[in-house]
């Protein structure tokens, strides 16, 4: 950790050219420069499909479950409809539920430590369960405005969504970026020892 | 005897041979000196002869008790004066000589006489490692008696007449550290015994630890460290990998890694369009920005955003893994 000129070349870094770099996996140096930035649009959006997937799964399986629990007790088979209110209704309650919750105990859904971002206060310090929960009931809004809501993830200054800004959050990179280079220093030295 | 003239001396040799074995008189002397002498050598042996023969004579010996008989109060009156030299005369001629002595040595010129003297070629003449070799050094180093001489002395007092600051200040220690021989000086340590008489317990119960570690700037002794270096030159790295690699950890740095890169493409290209100013953005919430920045390696040159140095700025530079959540104490994972 020889704190450098970021600009100037370093032969102790990685050449994401080379072989062994290749076989290490990606290079993470670029996103430890990232650490506490606010997150992008690439990064989010994949959370949140992450989440969105896993997030119906669960729904279907519980909905399936429920069903099997109902035509054992009523000997009547009950099929999941989602136009039905009462299905919807419990979806949006469950879609609720999975994000607000998350965000008031740690900040971040499934989707989002998979990809290492977090919600935060827009000054930086953690959300707290008022945030969160305003943050999930905006977060349709963002997309009952056709989506431009999202837009300022990609041109806005501070990366804040409408729901962001209503909910008074942001969302950073979070992710233990010095640990990942380290282990892929570690595998990259492992493959080919003359390498560093 | 070297200094008598060599016609004395043959002369002597001549009276002791006597004439008749004298093969022929000495040429080379004064002879009227020779014959005088040896006219007066002669004379004096039959003198005493004569005497001899006188004296024993009885009419001579009869003579001779008279004359003692008649010369009683001449000897009375000579011992008297004998005697009165031996009482009165000595000290009389040491106090002379105790008055004139001292008048006598003040007439004496020393140095005249002491620059008269060859002192160099005396000293030449004196055998001076004949003299030392004739010394025995070790008897008479066998005499002394070194602790009685250390007893007495009063190393208190001598070393309070010592002016430490000005002996220290004279000592040239480089030159004296580089004369000595530090691996044979450890070489010859012994280090257990040391260390056995060293109660390591009583010497941490003494440290404060707290205070220590509260004064370590552990940011910089982290920022000294090239983590790089020490993952490549030990078995580190393999550690690294038994205990936190896998396909999960892999993957997901992979999926982060490149979830970054994208980010950073899609904002370099928004603000290309917007024609924006990189250095006049935020880059994150001013809690998690304005923390210590931990960056571990520079980037290389062709991976380096162009706003690298703006993030590295304190204004920019961030990280979110090492920064303290003020309201919940939480790093920012």
């Amino acid at each position: 950790m020889t704190p450098s000129n970021p600009a100037a070349p370093n032969p102790a870094a990685p050449n994401p050219a080379d072989s062994s770099a290749l076989t290490a996996g990606h290079d993470p140096t670029i996103a430890i420069t990232r650490q506490g930035h606010y997150a992008g649009a690439a990064t989010r959006l994949a959370a949140f499909a992450i989440d969105q997937t896993a997030l119906t799964a669960a729904f279907a399986a519980g909905s399936a479950v429920v069903a099997w629990a109902l035509a054992l007790v009523t000997s009547d088979e009950i099929k999941w409809n989602p136009n039905a209110v009462i299905s919807g209704l419990a979806y949006v309650f469950w879609w609720f539920l999975y994000f607000a919750y998350p965000w008031a105990m740690s900040g971040k859904t499934i989707g989002m430590a998979l990809l290492g971002i977090r919600v935060v206060r827009s000054d930086g310090a953690s959300a707290s369960p008022g945030n969160a929960v305003r943050r999930a009931l905006a977060l349709p809004l963002s997309f009952l405005t056709l989506g431009i809501g999202f837009v300022p993830i990609i041109i806005g200054r501070h990366r804040r969504a409408l729901h962001d800004k209503l909910a008074n959050t942001a969302v950073v990179y979070s992710w233990d970026a010095r640990g990942a280079r380290w282990r892929f220093l570690a595998r990259q030295q492992e493959n080919d020892p003359t390498v560093l | 005897m070297n200094d008598i003239p060599p016609a004395i001396s043959a002369g002597s040799d001549e009276l002791a041979s006597g004439p008749a074995q004298s093969s022929e008189p000495a040429a080379d002397g004064p002879w009227p000196l020779d014959a005088a002498l040896g006219a007066a050598s002669i004379a004096a042996k039959v003198a005493g002869g004569v005497a001899t023969t006188v004296v024993s004579a009885a009419p001579v010996r009869a003579a001779g008790g008279v004359a003692r008989w008649l010369a009683q109060p001449l000897v009375r009156q000579g011992h008297a004066v004998r005697e009165s030299i031996a009482t009165d005369g000595v000290p009389a001629i040491k106090d002379t000589v105790r008055r004139v002595a001292p008048a006598i040595i003040d007439a004496i010129d020393v140095d005249a006489v002491i620059s008269a003297v060859d002192i160099g070629g005396l000293i030449d003449r004196v055998d001076i490692d004949g003299i030392v070799g004739r010394v025995d050094i070790g008897a008479i180093v066998d005499q002394v008696d070194i602790d009685r001489i250390i007893s007495q002395l009063d190393l208190n007092a001598l070393i309070g007449n010592v002016d430490l600051n000005a002996l220290l200040t004279s000592v040239d220690l480089n030159a004296l550290l580089s004369d000595v021989d530090l691996d044979s000086l450890i070489g010859e340590l012994d280090m257990n015994a040391l260390l056995d008489g060293l109660d390591l317990n009583q010497v941490l119960a003494q440290i404060d630890i707290n205070a220590l570690v509260s004064e370590l700037d552990l940011n910089s002794v982290m920022d000294r460290i090239d983590v790089d270096g020490l993952i490549a030159n030990t078995e580190m790295g393999a550690i690294i990998v038994r205990s936190t690699g896998g396909a999960a950890s892999e993957a997901l740095d992979a999926v982060r890694s490149q979830g970054v890169s994208i980010d950073t493409v899609v904002a370099r290209i928004a603000n290309r369009l917007l024609r924006r100013d990189l250095d006049s953005l935020p880059a994150g919430p001013p809690l998690l920005v304005d923390s210590h920045l931990a960056l571990p390696a520079a980037l290389p040159v062709d991976m380096a955003p162009a706003h690298d140095a703006a993030d590295t700025a304190p204004a920019h530079g961030a990280a979110a893994d090492s920064a303290s959540d003020p309201t919940t104490g939480e790093g920012p994972r």
